[in-house]
């Protein structure tokens, strides 16, 4: 139920930051400024950054600038319900590296989340 | 060689990581090593779904020449290519294709990997194209104007010039682009001419129209009317300086023959009038000398006085001959009369009268029969005949406010051509209307000759046509003439 394609935005709310840092993928929470409010353990541990650094700052701006861009942050923008998910490149610190991200907002909530999931399996 | 501390390699990624042109590095094969956001956001969306780790092969799919410029592992290190650009596809914007291209450089590195720079060019590319289509139809215009269009810089080079205009100077556009005269014309003379006038309009900034007589190498001599115009850089700075030039030659030759005619006509016309005056009282001379002559045979009376009255009969018929002379000179004698198409005479006729300052406050306008008409007319005459009623209807409009011209042609109530100039002026006096195409009658007061219309009637009815004018003042002046059809037809 809580896996990564099938956790709801309703359960990541409901969710403590225990529960949260036990998830095997990365999840981000962000306020409507964009300002991060969840960092978990999981997207801590891959990006190689403290929860303590990251929490309160500008995600798109300052930490996830491979993201600012159409196919991620946009979407929060254009889209108020939206549950999606998006096969993606980050490159932190320059290294490319495959993920599916999920994109979850919901008109109802005010807090919107990108979840990372690394670990892919490799090419077909 | 000694390693880089981890802080300098942790500041080499980090302004790589920021840095707003893609940055890519590579194996040989293409494999993706490092990459910044940049780049990555611009391969996501051309690998349209499919994988991101060879540059190559996400790049192949929109070039396919890229492949054969992809180097080998002999290659040198340094730039394999730069600012190759890559088109990715089309996009609609605000109406408009919005083209997506990439530009894309290629360096080897002594490491025997690859750097590559990835830019978004597509806004570059649309700028090009618009400044592309406006220079296409900046040349279409030139080269249909009807004369020699050439555009320069402000430092005298040559930035356009349409196809007239390089006929005159006998050169190929890539031998006059981003030159000037004195760099291809052979006659420096000339260019030297050429490019102190223009000098002298970019110095003052204003507009000057003149004449100039150029020898143009297919044409010989010819008389051109040119108007240079400067313009602006777009920063309050002259840009250069269009020239327009319009051969007028010919329309100089058909004024010049025009004035010259009129002349002839207006001798011819007071030639008539003296020769039908004075060949009354010859004719009467010549009657009594008869008389004489025969009372003196009635009365046997042979002698000197006989003699001197026969002399004095040959010394009048002289006369008559000489006074049949001067009309038949002043006529200007017999002139071919070819098949005209009325609408091009008409037409060429008007520009002509059309000339000048009063002219330009004056609104004309030229209604053609939907047929055109074939006329049998001497050309210049005809066009005289035209220009001395348009002339007459502007000069005699004046000063009215919203003057207008009407010039139609059609078919005369008796089935021939006819040509009407209507005018909304204050129409032509009763007192005068009698007697309008009578020498020396005029509707300009003190400032007419009062011979225009009479030559007018002289050359129409020469051609055996007819000249009258409307009765009708209320609404201005109308005058019309008739001419005889060409048996010939129009080749349509």
């Amino acid at each position: 139920m809580l896996d990564f394609a099938d956790i709801t935005i309703q359960d990541l709310v409901a969710l403590d930051d225990a529960a949260l840092d036990a998830l095997p993928y990365g999840v981000i929470g962000l306020g409507e400024n964009g300002l991060v409010e969840i960092y978990n353990a999981t997207e801590s541990a891959a990006a190689g950054l403290h929860t303590a650094r990251v929490m309160g700052a500008d995600f798109f701006a300052n930490i996830g600038q491979c993201m600012n861009n159409f196919m991620v942050a946009q979407r929060f923008e254009d889209e108020p319900e939206l549950d999606a998910t998006v096969d993606f490149v980050l490159t932190l610190r320059m290294r490319p590296t495959p993920v599916k991200l999920r994109l979850l907002q919901s008109e109802a909530i005010l807090r919107h989340y990108v979840l990372v999931e690394r670990n892919l399996a490799g090419p077909a | 060689m000694t390693a880089q501390p981890a802080s300098e390699i942790e500041d080499i990624l980090t302004l790589l990581y920021a840095c707003p042109v893609g940055v890519v590095q590579l194996a040989a094969d293409g494999e993706i090593l490092l990459v910044n956001p940049v780049a990555m956001k611009v391969l996501l969306v051309i690998a349209e779904g499919g994988p991101v780790t060879n540059l190559f092969d996400v790049l192949c799919r929109h070039s396919t020449d890229l492949r054969e410029m992809i180097p080998g592992p002999a290659a040198p290190q340094g730039t394999i290519f730069a600012e190759h650009r890559i088109f990715v596809g089309e996009s609609e914007a605000a109406g408009a294709a919005m083209p997506q291209v990439l530009a894309c450089t290629l360096v080897k590195l002594n490491t025997g990997k690859l750097l590559a720079t990835l830019s978004d060019v597509s806004a570059q590319v649309l700028q090009e194209r618009q400044l592309e289509r406006s220079l296409a139809l900046l040349r279409t215009v030139a080269d249909v104007a009807p004369g020699i269009v050439y555009a320069k810089d402000r430092a005298g080079r040559i930035v356009l010039a349409n196809a007239a205009a390089l006929a005159l100077t006998g050169q190929p556009w890539s031998q006059v682009e981003g030159k000037r005269e004195d760099e291809f014309l052979a006659d420096q003379r000339q260019a030297e001419i050429a490019m102190a006038d223009d000098r002298r309009v970019m110095a003052t900034g204003k507009t000057e129209e003149r004449e100039e007589l150029v020898e143009h190498p297919n044409k010989g001599q010819r008389v051109y009317l040119s108007t240079k115009v400067p313009f602006g850089g777009g920063d309050d700075t002259l840009g250069g300086l269009v020239s327009l030039s319009i051969d007028i030659t010919e329309r100089k030759l058909l004024a010049e023959e025009l004035l010259h005619v009129s002349r002839r006509t207006a001798m011819g016309d007071m030639a008539a009038t003296i020769a039908h005056e004075i060949n009354q009282p010859l004719a009467a001379i010549a009657l009594y000398l008869d008389a004489a002559a025969r009372v003196l045979v009635h009365e046997g009376y042979d002698g000197a006085v006989g003699t001197s009255i026969a002399r004095a009969k040959d010394q009048c018929m002289r006369a008559g001959d000489i006074i049949r002379q001067v009309r038949t000179f002043g006529s200007g004698g017999d002139r071919a009369r070819e098949p005209e198409d009325l609408r091009v005479l008409v037409d060429d006729a008007c520009s002509l009268a059309l000339l000048g300052s009063r002219a330009a406050a004056v609104t004309a306008s030229i209604e053609h029969h939907e047929v055109d008409i074939l006329v049998l007319a001497d050309l210049v005459q005809i066009s005289q005949v035209v220009v001395n009623l348009v002339r007459n209807a502007i000069d005699g409009m004046g000063d009215v406010k919203g003057a207008a011209i009407k010039i139609t042609t059609g078919y005369g109530p008796d089935g021939t051509a006819m040509v009407s100039v209507s005018d909304n002026g204050p129409g032509v006096s009763a007192d005068l209307a009698g007697r309008l195409f009578e020498p020396f009658v005029s509707t300009k007061g003190t400032k007419g000759m009062g011979v225009g219309l009479s030559i007018c009637r002289t050359i129409v009815e020469n051609h055996g046509g007819r000249i009258w004018s409307d009765p009708d003042v209320e609404s201005g002046a109308t005058f019309r003439f008739t001419l005889p059809l060409s048996g010939r037809a129009l080749q349509i």
